[in-house]
């Protein structure tokens, strides 16, 4: 407790007075993320307004061995925010400013609490974007969208948060401040942008960016194409995807998720429609029309009962909202769902969808989905009472479910949203302990210690630091010709 | 699995002919399988010896010498499809093959991975990923980097490893890819790799504009830049460059772009349009003539073989800069001699110089008046040093490699780390 008293004491020489937030009642708004499954309070919340204060910060923390976890706007959804072993979370609502717009060589420098949509907004006036818009644009920030590699629906054509980071100012485990580059495209050494994008936290605490902007495209077209059921919508998806039209976004809704926007958005969309997909094509004015006609006649190949492009600015903005909104449109029709993130390859889609509407049936639970179909990014929404002991054991064995046939049929256990608490236990489903130990492999070079996000990413059963040693050993024993040839981990 | 001693060889002739930047290896094997690749490189471990990963053998003289080299490991041919999904657009290679064989195993399918290296029916895809190779269309693409979804590797102990995955969006675990792209072959064998795929599009064209100065060249890429055209090259060419391709001037612009015919001919319209503002003559290629530039223009950048005295440096700067160093190069080929070559992907601020006819002391002069360059290709070894400090994070990278490759076996000396 004295020691406690002591680090607060020096944080808030650093950070000042309300820099740190101490009290038990203001905590809890810190013991979890969007991913409510596993709930932890933070001993501290520090908020620093700079790389220096950030740096500072951390060397204090390591000091006195004490977890550190960024924490973002919070909105992530596999725990990655929450601090399960407590320690200081550092949150970086403070550091929220776009520091420099650079049209000449297209890229912006910003803070890790800048809000996404709020970035986008910004350079909209100049006439760019950046590109990754998570369906939680509005809320969440640039940190986490790095921190995660997140996605959205126009990576499909653009790429993920990955594509768009040229360079990133990052406090690293140990304290030291560094940039991994200066902005331009190649850096001499390992990719350390490249690999920091993505990793959850755990291998440093980004405190500055340069983002790259796109510039907008001069023209685009939305379609929001109603299919009868879901495998017609997919094969859709699947065809336009084969045939190789590229389009901007692909995204899909089910009858349950229709219904749901239907009420908040006043679409009109027809009840009867078992499913919609929303498609934008995008590119210079010359062309679209045509790639539209095909969009189209794919579309009503595959037993469209409706395809409605929307026109104006202010009909697509509408569409989209519904889209970008659909999670929080659920909340009319249960007291609480599970998000499940998933991805298979594209031609799967039909085979999963129909997975998940078994999975339903068996679990007695309604299950929405609302998703990235052009990238085979599964979202499936499964609804249930938290407040129901039964219920809620039933969700998380559903998404088990999902989870293990995605794998079964060459898919992954996340696209977007991360591994975090709620998905370490599935990635030795994916990997072998050997791929895991090569990860930790990593992640000890950045994080010896693992004092940054400890417990994230790796089993709970075989952690990282478990991994770590079985790989040093291995290669260790190799070398030295005490294991026969052959004999690996 | 082979047996360890028919894949090893120790022959002089086979020795010499896999000389990396001028130090014989002891051996060479050539490895059937990956799981060949295991079996060898656990018993190098065994034995301590270095090693040194082989391809088409075209980025060798990038870098440092080795400080020596005990097994060369030529993965040619490993260069099978492992597995094709047409209708997803994904597929996973072998890291032998070359780029050459897989476009054309993926223009049967109409599908591209829309990398262009130079010497393309050599370069293996394991190599462009360890030098993290370009192309022009990087303007557009990007470079495998940004395409790879999944890799296999074979670790120092032999030990086989994966991450990534069959699909065009994961964050499955940490990203693995990016830690062994442009890894110069220092933290593991790259066996297979994953990538995402796109269409052949319709209709592709090229336009050369000329200019008499460069900087009316670079207003000109400033002008296409921040228009909303779309061209998936641009490069900024000299007078050698331009010549090789058939078109006379001092300055030049090459743009490509690929999409729907109408697409096509309304950049064909406005990118000559716009030339003409900036004092530019342009000249148009489509069919033949635009796939012969275009390989023309990557093939500038190879360093397979360098005459004594030559030396090319991958550069890169802020696209806003590229005048300034265009207009350095200039100067210091005044000052140093060495009859410098350019040529950059302007757009994205990339590019790379050639000068040959100098000694070593010249070489070193070279390469330090360019802070910028990432990398240095040249057969002189005694160099005072081959790469510039990173930007920052030497010591983590000096983790990394502790981490992977404790003993420094793999490629001993030619990196930065
Ligand atoms: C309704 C809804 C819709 C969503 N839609 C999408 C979607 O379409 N695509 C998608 O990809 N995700 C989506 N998400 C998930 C989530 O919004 C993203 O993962 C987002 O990027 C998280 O940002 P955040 O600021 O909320 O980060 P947080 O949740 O606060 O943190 C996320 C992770 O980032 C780390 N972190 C945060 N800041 C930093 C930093 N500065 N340095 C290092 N690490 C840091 C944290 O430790 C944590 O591991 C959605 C979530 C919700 C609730």
């Amino acid at each position: 407790m004295q020691q406690l008293a002591q680090l607060v004491t020096a944080l808030r020489a650093i950070v000042g007075h309300d820099g740190v937030i101490d009290g038990a009642a203001a905590l809890l708004t810190y013991e979890a993320d969007g991913c409510v499954m596993d709930l932890h309070a933070p001993n501290l919340v520090v908020l620093p307004r700079s790389s220096s204060q950030t740096g500072a910060v951390v060397k204090l923390a390591v000091a006195a061995g004490v977890p550190v976890v960024a924490r973002g706007a919070g909105t992530g959804l596999s725990g990655g925010a929450t601090p399960i072993h407590g320690g200081i979370v550092i949150a970086t609502t403070r550091m929220d400013k776009v520091l420099e717009v650079d049209t000449r060589n297209k890229r912006a420098l910003v803070q890790p609490g800048v809000i996404n949509w709020e970035l986008s907004q910004h350079l909209a006036n100049y006439g760019y974007a950046f590109m990754p818009d998570p369906s939680s644009q509005k809320a969440c920030t640039l940190g986490g969208n790095i921190a995660n590699n997140s996605g959205g629906p126009h990576c499909l054509k653009y790429g993920m948060t990955t594509n768009h980071v040229l360079a990133l100012r990052t406090v690293l485990p140990n304290g030291e401040l560094i940039w991994t580059g200066n902005g331009s495209v190649d850096t001499v050494g390992y990719d350390l942008a490249g690999v920091m994008t993505g990793s959850e936290g755990m291998f440093g605490i980004v405190t500055e960016a340069w983002v790259r902007m796109t510039r907008l495209p001069e023209s685009l077209r939305v379609v929001l194409a109603l299919f009868p059921d879901i495998p017609s919508a997919s094969q859709t998806v699947s065809t336009i995807i084969a045939r190789g039209l590229l389009p901007a976004a692909l995204e899909m809704m089910d009858k349950l998720a229709i219904k749901a926007v239907n009420g908040m958005y006043k679409l009109g969309l027809p009840e009867s429609a078992g499913s919609a997909l929303l498609i934008e094509i995008d590119g210079v004015e010359e062309g679209l029309d045509d790639l539209l006609r095909d969009v189209t006649q794919i579309c009503r190949d595959h037993g469209a009962i409706e395809v409605r492009p929307a026109t104006t600015p202010a009909e697509q903005a509408q569409v989209w909202a519904a889209r970008k909104n659909a999670f929080g449109a659920m909340g009319r029709l249960s007291p609480s769902y599970y998000l499940v993130d998933t991805v298979v390859p594209r031609t799967k889609l039909p085979s999963i969808l129909a997975h998940v509407g078994d999975v339903s049936r068996d679990f007695h639970l309604p299950i929405a989905n609302v998703f990235h179909a052009g990238d085979g990014n599964l979202h499936p929404l499964i609804l249930f009472d938290r407040r129901d002991r039964a219920q809620l054991e039933r969700a998380l064995g559903a998404a088990t479910e999902i989870l293990k046939e995605s794998v079964r049929l060459g898919g992954v256990v996340s696209g977007e949203h991360g591994i975090g608490v709620e998905k370490r236990d599935y990635m030795d489903i994916l990997f072998t302990t050997a791929d895991l130990a090569a990860m930790a492999g990593l992640r000890r070079s950045f994080d010896p210690r693992e004092l940054f996000n400890p417990g994230k990413v790796f089993p709970a059963r075989k952690g990282c630091g478990e991994l770590a040693e079985l790989r040093q050993n291995a290669i260790a024993a190799n070398e030295i010709g005490e294991v026969p040839a052959g004999t690996w981990l | 699995m082979s047996d360890i001693s028919v894949l090893i060889s120790t022959d002089m002739s086979q020795c010499q002919r896999y000389t990396v930047h001028g130090v014989v290896p002891v051996r060479v094997a050539v490895p059937q399988t990956s799981a060949d690749v295991s079996v060898l490189i656990n018993y190098a471990a065994h034995q301590g010896w270095r090693v040194v990963a082989w391809g088409g053998g075209t980025h060798q003289l990038i870098g440092a010498p080795p400080t020596a080299v005990d097994l060369v490991v030529v993965t040619t041919a490993l260069n099978r499809v492992l597995q094709h999904e047409p209708n997803d657009l994904t597929i996973s290679v072998e890291a032998g093959m070359t780029m050459g064989a897989l476009r054309t195993y993926l223009a049967q399918h109409g599908q591209m991975l829309p990398v262009d290296p130079a010497l393309p029916d050599q370069t293996t895809i394991g190599g462009m990923i360890a030098t993290a190779t370009d192309g022009p269309r990087r303007a557009n693409y990007g470079i495998l980097r940004d395409m790879m979804i999944g890799i296999g590797v074979v670790e120092v102990n032999g030990q086989p490893s994966r991450a990534g995955g069959m699909v065009v969006k994961n964050v499955s675990g940490f990203d693995m890819m990016k830690l062994y792209h442009g890894s110069f072959g220092t933290l593991a064998v790259i066996v297979s790799a994953n990538f995402k795929l796109i269409p052949i599009p319709p209709v592709t064209a090229t336009v050369i504009a000329t200019f008499a100065q460069s900087d009316q060249a670079l207003a000109y890429i400033t002008d296409v830049m921040e228009s909303q055209l779309t061209p998936v090259t641009c490069e900024l060419l000299d007078a050698t460059l331009l010549q090789r391709i058939g078109v006379t001037g001092e300055w030049g612009v090459a743009l490509a772009y690929e999409g729907p015919q109408a697409a096509v001919d309304r950049h064909m319209t406005e990118l000559p349009q716009r030339a003409q503002i900036h004092g530019g003559a342009t000249t148009l290629f489509y069919n033949e003539t635009h796939i012969q530039c275009w390989q023309t223009i990557a093939d500038a950048s190879a360093v397979e073989h360098l005459a004594v005295g030559e030396l090319v440096l991958r550069w890169a700067t802020l696209p806003a800069f590229v005048d300034e160093l265009v207009q350095r190069i200039g100067d210091l080929g005044q000052s140093l001699g060495g009859n410098p070559q350019i040529h950059a992907r302007a757009s994205i601020g990339v590019g790379y110089v050639r000068v040959t006819g100098l000694d070593a002391n010249t070489q070193n002069q070279w390469f330090e008046a360019l802070p910028e360059a990432v990398w240095v290709a040249t057969n002189a070894t005694n160099l005072d040093t081959y790469w510039h400090a990173p930007v920052g994070g030497l010591d983590v990278m000096l983790r990394i490699r502790d981490e992977f490759d404790p003993q420094r076996r793999f490629n001993p000396g030619r990196f930065v780390v």
